[in-house]
């Protein structure tokens, strides 16, 4: 589970990206969607992220894609 | 990845430009980070425009994240040796406050059509470069050839590993300098390494000429090396895979997208390996200023062949005469050209303005 957690969450970002190229309101909508719905990441907020962070003393992974 | 708290940025609007630093020709970047906003490293590589993911690998990211999980664990008494890792203070706060950014909102409404207000990571860049060139300054090193792969130095690393040294060139400054394959880099210039990113970033804010003080594991032990960079070290990047480059190929090379060629081409053009020998393979079809290219309008034509671009006869890469253009010549209204068609030598003169 250890190695397959970031396996999928690479590949899962790495989907994205191939996505957004294809770009499309419709396209960055359902990534959002299915990104939301998962709960595994914090979606555009970073001041949020800090906040959780603080709180549980965890580092901060940021993603830009 | 669990023991991280994990935040997804898709835009670039509003980004805080003096803490997220980063090579914005990349399609996927990656900041270890405090709460405190203090970075443990970076991860994200490219060197190639259709192939975002040839310089990453999972088991690279896998090692990265162990990396900065231990620096984690070692907050707050290691706090000293990450203080470089955040760079200087940007010169615009965010992206939207460059000229080229202007009419981008520090925020996107999700609600509403999202074409058009997102600010896109390359487009960061090309304002960066834009506030020089535009006003016909000089492109400085590090804003023309951000986070240098060190490649540039002789150093090959190996997308699956941390910092791990896959080749070194012969000849080399970094065969000079003693490094060898399979060294692992733990510091450079006394910051931990977690990536191949972390080494273009301390190479991304080093100055010409001077010696970076590294820490390499050679087969578990730890020696210490000095990398030197000549002066121009930096010139040698290749930025023609970049994103940000199709713009300076309009304002430097009129539309141009040029090509060495090969020494087999050079023999039976008669053009000897110290030469120039750029072909034109492709100019763009973006209009500039509502009408042609100015490669287009100088009478340049796909196929031809540039033996001398304003006073360069010497060989050139594409990404070469582009700094040439932007540095040497940034004040130039013109630059003859001259060039090879069928085997017959034109002279045409490009306006640059």
């Amino acid at each position: 589970m250890k190695i397959i957690a970031p396996i999928l969450t690479f590949a899962m970002l790495i989907c994205a990206v191939l996505l957004c190229f294809g770009d499309g309101d419709r396209e960055v909508a359902e990534d959002q969607e299915i990104v939301k719905a998962t709960g595994y990441w914090i979606y555009n907020d970073l001041e949020k992220g800090i906040a959780q962070a603080e709180k549980i003393t965890q580092p901060i992974l940021v993603v830009f894609r | 990845m669990q023991q991280f708290v994990r935040v997804r940025i898709v835009q670039g609007n509003g980004i805080d430009l003096s803490l997220f630093q980063f090579d914005y020709d990349l399609t996927f970047a990656v900041f270890f980070m405090n709460a405190d906003k203090t970075i443990y490293g970076r991860f994200g590589t490219r060197t190639d425009f259709r192939n975002a993911g040839k310089d990453i690998s999972i088991e690279g990211f896998k090692q990265a994240l162990e990396a900065a999980l231990k620096l984690h664990k070692g907050y707050p008494e290691n706090k000293a040796i990450l203080t470089a890792k955040t760079g200087p203070k940007s010169i615009k706060n965010t992206p939207e406050a460059f000229p080229a950014l202007l009419r981008y909102s520090s925020e996107v409404n999700f609600d509403q059509r999202i074409g058009g207000q997102c600010i896109h990571c390359h487009q960061i860049g090309e304002a960066q470069r834009e506030i020089h060139w535009y006003d016909r300054k000089p492109v400085p090193d590090e804003v023309l050839y951000p986070f240098p792969m060190p490649d540039v130095l002789g150093l090959n690393f190996s997308p699956k590993h941390r910092a791990k040294i896959s080749k070194v060139t012969s000849g080399s400054s970094a065969e000079k300098d003693g490094f060898k394959r399979a060294d692992e880099i733990l510091t450079l210039a006394g910051q931990p390494i977690i990536s191949i990113a972390d080494v273009q970033w301390v190479l991304h804010q080093s100055p010409e000429n001077t010696t970076l003080p590294a820490v390499v594991n050679r087969h578990g032990e730890e020696i210490n090396i000095n990398l030197t960079l000549n002066p121009g070290w930096r010139k040698n990047s290749n930025i023609s895979w970049r994103t940000t480059t199709g713009e300076l190929r309009l304002v430097a090379l009129g539309g141009m997208t040029l090509e060495d060629i090969s020494d087999v081409d050079r023999q039976q053009n008669g053009i000897d390996a110290a030469e120039m020998a750029l072909q034109v393979v492709n100019i763009s079809h973006r209009e500039r200023r509502g009408g042609q290219t100015h490669a287009q309008r100088a009478g340049i034509r796909r196929g031809d062949i540039i033996t001398s671009f304003g006073e360069r006869t010497d060989r050139f890469t594409e990404s070469e005469v582009i700094g040439y253009v932007l540095q040497e010549q940034a004040q130039a209204k013109s630059l003859p050209i001259k060039l090879l068609r069928n085997g017959e030598q034109i002279q045409v003169n490009m306006s640059l303005e």
